[in-house]
């Protein structure tokens, strides 16, 4: 819990009010409702709105393209989901994908560009881009690179109107921040655990990455495989990576260092095999201070 | 939502005690499907499945196979036809090798996929499911060789 205690700017702040953690108690719990609820200014959740929004046109029309095909393939080939079986979703066809479409994408629109009504606008752009997840990975194939971008959307609505010049810390907001912050954490974490539950400890001597790399391959990637080791030295490194990940969430210098080492390492995974997490990457952004991107903000009080 | 200013430093906007319990809840929930999600589910759970991009243990040797599709078009004319063409991704192609073997005709629904995906080009009369082999020993690759999964012709 280094994270609790090096919070002293916002524990201060917490302190003239008197009554955080009023609900929590005091002991390990305590200090832990407290650390998931440490303020931070809503203008970090109005950039996030912007960002998130944003990115959904991106990732709809451009990064999960093949996804908007998926109402044409026919409906034979369509496993639904267990989410899907249990709601139940209907099986797409053209036009529900188009519907779905279109309501996305208007309504992200809306959330990126105003600030009206963000509750209603996030909790429905949350729901109808859950849905469309559902549509693409219905074929076969399930993405793991978007859990902590689906728990940014649903966790925007859960803070009322914020604007990029509110810098009042605020404790919703922080839970909302810390949401997303633990759910990207918790996708490398337990990225090692599933290696350990599928691949057991033999993971680390396989040629799972050598044979990414034959499968799927750039030119860096088939330089890396005529040197097969650099690939069985990068599993044991992977595996230290995702077993240390908890230390994005200790503030400070070496907590933004794990940020660099981890956006860096997205950035080499690209170079080699053409897989990148955008989602995941853009809901990395939760953990800085995007509060102070707007000029003339006072030093803010929060800023993990 | 309390204020607080009397010491003039920055205020700030605390949860009341419901306001808190119910997010303390929703994130303890959260977790607790994402961890019983790792330790025993499937791809299936999504959003709460385990993350196993990349986490079967493979041999050091063996075979790397690859899917791809060869399309022929009434010209005659053989050529690759892409995944993104037809909306369907390699590892979905390899995820239902088995449908496409007992029902080839799952084929011609893709070759209709992508005939209106190009309609200023040939339409495709065949469509073969095909595999790539390389393979590997001791993390070396030693040989390569394709073969055919399914076939569709109209």
């Amino acid at each position: 819990m280094a994270a609790v205690s090096a919070r002293s700017s916002v524990a201060g702040a917490e302190r003239r009010v008197g009554r955080v953690g009023g609900s929590g108690g005091g002991g390990v719990g305590g200090a832990l409702v407290r650390w998931w609820c440490s303020p931070v200014p809503r203008a970090r959740i109005a950039w996030l709105r912007r960002i998130a929004y944003a990115f959904i046109w991106i990732d709809v029309l451009f990064t999960t393209s093949w996804i908007r095909s998926h109402g044409e393939v026919a409906g034979a080939l369509y496993q639904p989901l267990f989410i899907g079986r249990l709601l139940p979703l209907p099986t797409p066809t053209p036009a529900i994908r188009t519907g779905v479409l279109v309501l996305l994408l208007g309504l992200s629109a809306a959330g990126a560009l105003t600030t009206r009504a963000p509750r209603l606008v996030g909790a429905a752009v949350a729901a109808l881009y859950l849905e469309w997840m559902v549509i693409g990975f219905s074929y076969g194939k399930v993405d793991h690179d978007r859990f902590a971008f689906l728990v940014l959307l649903a966790v925007l609505p859960t803070v009322g109107r914020a604007t990029t010049r509110d810098h009042e810390p605020d404790e919703a907001a922080g839970w909302a921040v810390r949401c997303v912050q633990v759910a990207a954490v918790a996708t490398y974490f337990l990225a090692a655990w599933a290696k350990l539950r599928f691949g057991g400890l033999a993971w680390l001597d396989s040629a799972t990455l050598l044979r990414a790399v034959l499968r799927r391959g750039t030119e860096l990637g088939d330089l890396l495989a005529d040197h097969p080791w650099t690939l069985h030295a990068a599993q044991y490194g992977i595996v230290a990576a995702e077993l240390t990940s908890p230390v994005l969430l200790v503030p400070g210098r070496l907590g933004r260092v794990a940020l660099g080492v981890a956006y860096a390492f997205h950035l080499l995974v690209y170079a080699t095999v053409r897989i990148i997490f955008l989602p995941h990457l853009v809901a990395m952004l939760a953990f800085l201070p995007l509060e102070r991107l707007r000029r003339g903000a006072p030093p803010a009080a929060a800023t993990s | 939502m309390d204020r607080d200013t009397r010491h003039g430093g920055p205020t700030v906007r605390t949860l009341d005690g419901r306001g808190r319990a119910w997010r303390l809840a929703v994130a303890a929930a959260g977790l607790v499907a994402l961890l019983a999600g790792s330790a025993w589910g499937a791809d299936d759970h999504f959003p709460f499945g385990p993350f196993r991009m990349y986490a079967t243990a493979t041999k050091t040797t063996g075979v790397v196979a690859t899917p791809f599709l060869i399309g022929v078009d009434e010209t005659g004319r053989e050529f690759e036809v892409y995944g993104r063409e037809i909306g369907l991704r390699p590892a979905e192609l390899e995820g239902q090798y088995p449908r496409f073997r007992e029902d080839p005709s799952l084929l011609g629904a893709l070759a209709a996929a992508w005939n209106e995906a190009n309609p200023e080009r040939a339409p495709l009369v065949e469509l073969r499911l095909m595999r790539r082999r390389r393979e590997i020993v001791d993390s070396r690759v030693v040989g390569r060789s394709e073969s055919e999964v399914a076939v569709w012709r109209r």
